[in-house]
């Protein structure tokens, strides 16, 4: 972990912490423990508004785990999540009006139809009916749901559910966008749509987060960061400070000290 | 079956196939809910059944056609268990699926034989042979010709129900892989649950049919089904009617012939449609389409937080099957154990309280509410302040889906059954069961959770999960709410009680007002402590059904889960099962409906499977109660075996891989 990308953690604060508490979303110290795994150990996170921060690790790396105590999901052993200043788990409400969340795995109302779980959560949320008409109509536009207008949850792809699921975080204007995985099983063509839709929220001023597996992507949306693993930060930053003169793809094998398997299946090729 | 496993252009490899078919399954079994555990638990029952029906065949009759009448109707039970069971058994995703093979470079001739090889070999067709071989037990005492008809009738009847079955799934194939057929498992896995609990007012409705003699339509109808021609070949061989004996027979090989032809005929249809699996959306579109609610339709509910939970919580009830199952099977339970037997035994007096009974039942059922949906409350827990809302709303639902069913099967019964005594207590009681459960139920689901596997991974309404300690915290938690349930009735039946007793109407008056008003009472208090602590606790609760129950992660943090019970091996497993089955029995049909029967003075004649019956007059009540003891026992010693440490914890630390 001697790695001149290491950052200097500083009470556990990476260089491009603002420190005043303004960041879009702030980890302090954020620790999880499930039976003798360590899901996520002390991790210190910053995320200045405005930024699209890519988080970035292998799988099991402890990614999903960290935003979920980023928004309030799952409570943290130890450490403290800020939105914009707010502690998430201190005061939630004035917190959660901040954020639009889209988990990966959780599971979704599954008999109701896309525009139904559109409505009725805009209801929840207070907004007014024609407002939420007005946004669900678009959302599900832009989306490319309107066809499967009668489909229950229940009969959408994996890629469908994503989009849903990211329909319910956009739909109340929120001003931090945490999406787990947003780019999985989804097609080329709503890929495209998504990530002019988040570039256009980042541009306007808003701040998203995403987690990914997916270097190339990542290097080609995110302006800022974070790679994780085994549930250490274990670097964060611009996308130029953390990739260096490299790749990204580079960067990630040698902070996540993997090895790439070069033999094997000799059988295949005989 | 040796013809059928060489049917290939070389014997070895279809019994390879056979062979590999067979452990195949096997593999699937052992790794499936539940495990090897459950497994061994049905084969139990499964085995006792086989045995149970083979010694019906020693039973004398004075009147041969009786013993027709008998093993047609188990034999059209089996047959039927052969249909049901694979369907309800696909749901939870057991079974071979021909369409698994399809890209195997086997030709579809030998696959379709190595398949009908395997479904003949294996546990459930020995014990059906074990069952149907009471045919065999009973032709002994009809002489040697009869045996010697019916040890091919046995057989050609097992080759009917494996064929039947087999036909029956594989035409099926395409259904039962989609949400369609999980829900078709579920609705038959409900009948199942409410025969398993009532069906002795049908046994005992057709053993009065029956006594009518072989001229009952019901005795025709169970001669003409292909279920009944093996006992008929065997009560004419009897009698040395050869030729109505040796018709039968071949009409039962001709028409297992007329199957085989039929598989062979579907097979290939399902082995060209590798996956198996419905399109999803366009069936799922026709399936909201069929709901009939495309969009959210005008408002009328209010507007606003809780006017959205409500429309959301109606659209459950109306589309999720294992809401609307939950309220069929009460009203089926509740239906066969009161209304069946009502009309059959001339008992007038149970009508008012089918509709009371049922409000019970689904009661038990209501109580899991954020368990049912799984991570689903992640969306509740990121909107602000929501919870009051959430909790409520739910409330009005549940009520207005329950209370107009109960109400008017209440009022409607209580007015055809003539029982005017009958108004006090269930304007008393229902309201009280109503609203209390309203209240109750959202206390247990926030307070009492049990974890559930999320909605889009089960196989169906009834999966469980794979946690085997959950089906019993299960039932635990819907035992509990059956029993507060009904505690909160006690406060107005006892008015209505003392009213009855003392002849005072201001005091069975004074009982209905007091069950209204424990109703509203506790469906107030009830929401308020579930909103409440939702809103403190809603981390630990979605992190329980996230993540199952955890190690306390700071002290002072609030525990939702129980502690992980261990797992039972898979004999106590099944000894726990048949200790329970036991207990139920013992309790509730040899126990409280004899006592029931003799309080309400049905006729002595009505005694069918009831053993307390069969004694004299004064022995009877002491029986029954003693059965209760049994009964008691056996569930008590069934709760001592769950507690029992035997293996491995589970279910403490499985965190979802991040």
């Amino acid at each position: 972990m001697r790695d001149p990308l290491r950052l200097p953690t500083v009470a556990g604060m990476s260089i491009t912490e603002p420190t005043d508490g303004t960041s879009a979303l702030q980890l302090v110290g954020l620790h999880k423990r499930f039976g003798e795994t360590t899901a996520v150990d002390h991790v210190d996170l910053s995320v200045p508004p405005g930024s699209f921060f890519g988080l970035v690790g292998p799988n099991g790396a402890g990614k999903t785990t960290a935003l979920s105590m980023a928004v309030g999901l799952l409570r943290p052993d130890d450490g403290t999540a800020r939105v914009f200043g707010i502690d998430v788990w201190a005061d939630p409400v004035d917190a959660k009006r901040l954020i639009g969340v889209l988990p990966d795995g959780m599971a979704l109302p599954e008999r109701l139809t896309g525009r139904e779980l559109l409505t009725y959560l805009g209801q929840l949320r207070g907004l007014a009916p024609a407002t939420v008409a007005a946004r669900t109509q678009e959302l599900l536009e832009v989306l490319e749901l309107t066809e499967a207008e009668r489909t229950l949850v229940a009969d959408y792809s994996a890629g469908m559910r994503k989009k849903i699921t990211l329909a319910t975080a956009l739909l109340h204007t929120p001003r931090l966008l945490v999406l787990d995985e947003p780019f999985e099983a989804i097609d080329p063509v709503s890929a495209a749509t998504i990530r002019v839709i988040l570039r256009r929220f980042a541009d306007a001023g808003g701040s998203v987060v995403i987690s990914s597996h997916v270097m190339a992507l990542v290097e080609q949306l995110c302006d800022h960061v974070g790679v994780i693993a085994r549930g250490r930060l274990v670097a964060s930053g611009t996308l130029d400070q953390v990739r260096g003169d490299g790749s990204l793809d580079d960067a990630f094998v040698r902070l996540v000290g993997a090895r790439i398997t070069t033999e094997g299946l000799s059988w295949l090729a005989s | 079956m040796a013809g059928v496993l060489t049917a290939g252009p070389a014997g070895a490899p279809v019994r390879d196939v056979a062979g590999a078919l067979i452990a195949m399954r096997r593999a699937l079994e052992r790794n499936s809910p539940g495990g090897s555990g459950t497994v061994l638990g049905l084969r139990t029952v499964g085995l006792l059944l086989g045995i149970g029906t083979l010694l019906c065949g020693l039973v004398r009759f004075e009147d041969p056609s009786r013993m027709v009448d008998l093993l047609a109707a188990l034999g059209l039970a089996w047959l039927v268990g052969w249909v049901m069971g694979p369907i309800v058994v696909r749901g939870a995703g057991l079974g071979l699926r021909p369409e698994w093979f399809a890209l195997l470079p086997v030709s579809p001739r030998r696959l379709a034989a190595g398949l009908l090889g395997a479904s003949f070999v294996g546990f459930a067709p020995a014990v059906t042979l074990i069952a149907s071989a009471a045919l065999v037990v009973a032709a002994a005492r009809l002489g040697v010709l009869p045996v010697l008809v019916a040890v091919p009738a046995t057989l050609l009847q097992v080759a009917l129900v494996v064929l039947l079955s087999r036909v029956v799934v594989t035409a099926l194939s395409a259904t039962l892989s989609s949400r369609r057929g999980q829900e078709l498992g579920g609705l038959l896995m409900a009948v199942i649950i409410a025969l398993a609990s009532g069906g002795w007012s049908l046994a005992a409705l057709m053993g009065q049919q029956l006594a009518e003699g072989p001229t009952s339509v019901l005795a025709m109808v169970l001669r003409v089904l292909p279920s009944g021609w093996a006992p008929v070949a065997v009560a004419a061989a009897g009698r040395g009617d050869w030729p109505l004996a040796l018709g039968a027979l071949a009409a039962l090989a001709a028409l297992s012939g007329l199957l085989l032809l039929a598989w062979a005929e579907v097979l290939p249809s399902v082995m060209r449609r590798p996956g198996g699996r419905a399109a999803g959306p366009a069936r799922g579109g026709r399936a909201a389409a069929g709901a009939g609610h495309p969009a959210p339709r005008p408002r009328l509910l209010p507007a606003g937080p809780a006017g959205a939970v409500v429309a959301k919580e109606l659209r459950s009830w109306r589309r999720d099957p294992g809401r609307s199952l939950l309220l069929l099977l009460a009203l089926l339970i509740s239906g066969l154990n009161l209304a069946v037997p009502a009309v059959a035994f001339d008992l007038p007096a149970a009508l008012p309280w089918v509709g009371p009974a049922a409000a019970l039942i689904v009661a038990m059922g209501a109580a899991n509410l954020y368990g049912d949906e799984g991570t689903t409350l992640w969306l509740t827990r990121m909107v602000p302040g929501v919870e009051r809302a959430d909790v409520r709303g739910r409330q009005a639902a549940w009520l207005l889906v329950v209370a107009p069913v109960t109400v008017a099967l209440t009022v409607v019964l209580t007015v055809l059954s003539g029982q005017g005594w009958a108004w006090p207590w269930v304007l008393a009681v229902l309201p009280a069961i109503l609203g209390g459960t309203a209240g109750l139920m959202m206390w247990v689901s926030v307070a009492r959770p049990v974890r559930q596997k999320d909605p889009h991974r089960r196989a169906g309404p009834f999966d469980t999960g794979d946690d085997p300690n959950a089906t019993g915290a299960l039932i635990g938690q819907q035992y509990l709410m059956l029993l507060l349930a009904a505690l909160v009735a006690v406060p107005a039946a006892a008015l209505v009680l003392l009213g009855t007793v003392r002849g005072q109407p201001a005091l069975q008056a004074a009982g209905v007002v007091a069950g209204a008003a424990t109703g509203i009472l506790l469906y107030w208090w009830g929401g308020r402590v579930a909103a409440r602590r939702l809103a403190d606790h809603g981390a630990d609760l979605l992190d329980l059904l996230n993540l199952g129950p955890q190690e306390p992660a700071r002290p002072g943090a609030a525990r939702p889960g129980r502690e992980p019970a261990p797992q039972l091996s898979p004999a106590r497993s099944a000894a726990r099962g048949a200790l329970v089955t036991l207990g139920i029995l013992c309790v509730v049909p040899q126990g409280l409906v004899p006592i029931g029967f003799n309080l309400f003075g049905v006729d002595p004649q009505v005694r069918v499977w009831f053993a307390a019956r069969y004694l004299p007059q004064p022995m009877q009540v002491p029986a029954a109660a003693a059965f209760i003891v049994v009964g008691a026992l056996a569930l008590w010693w069934a709760t001592r075996l769950q507690r029992a440490p035997t293996g491995e914890p589970v279910g403490g630390d499985r965190p979802r891989a991040p």
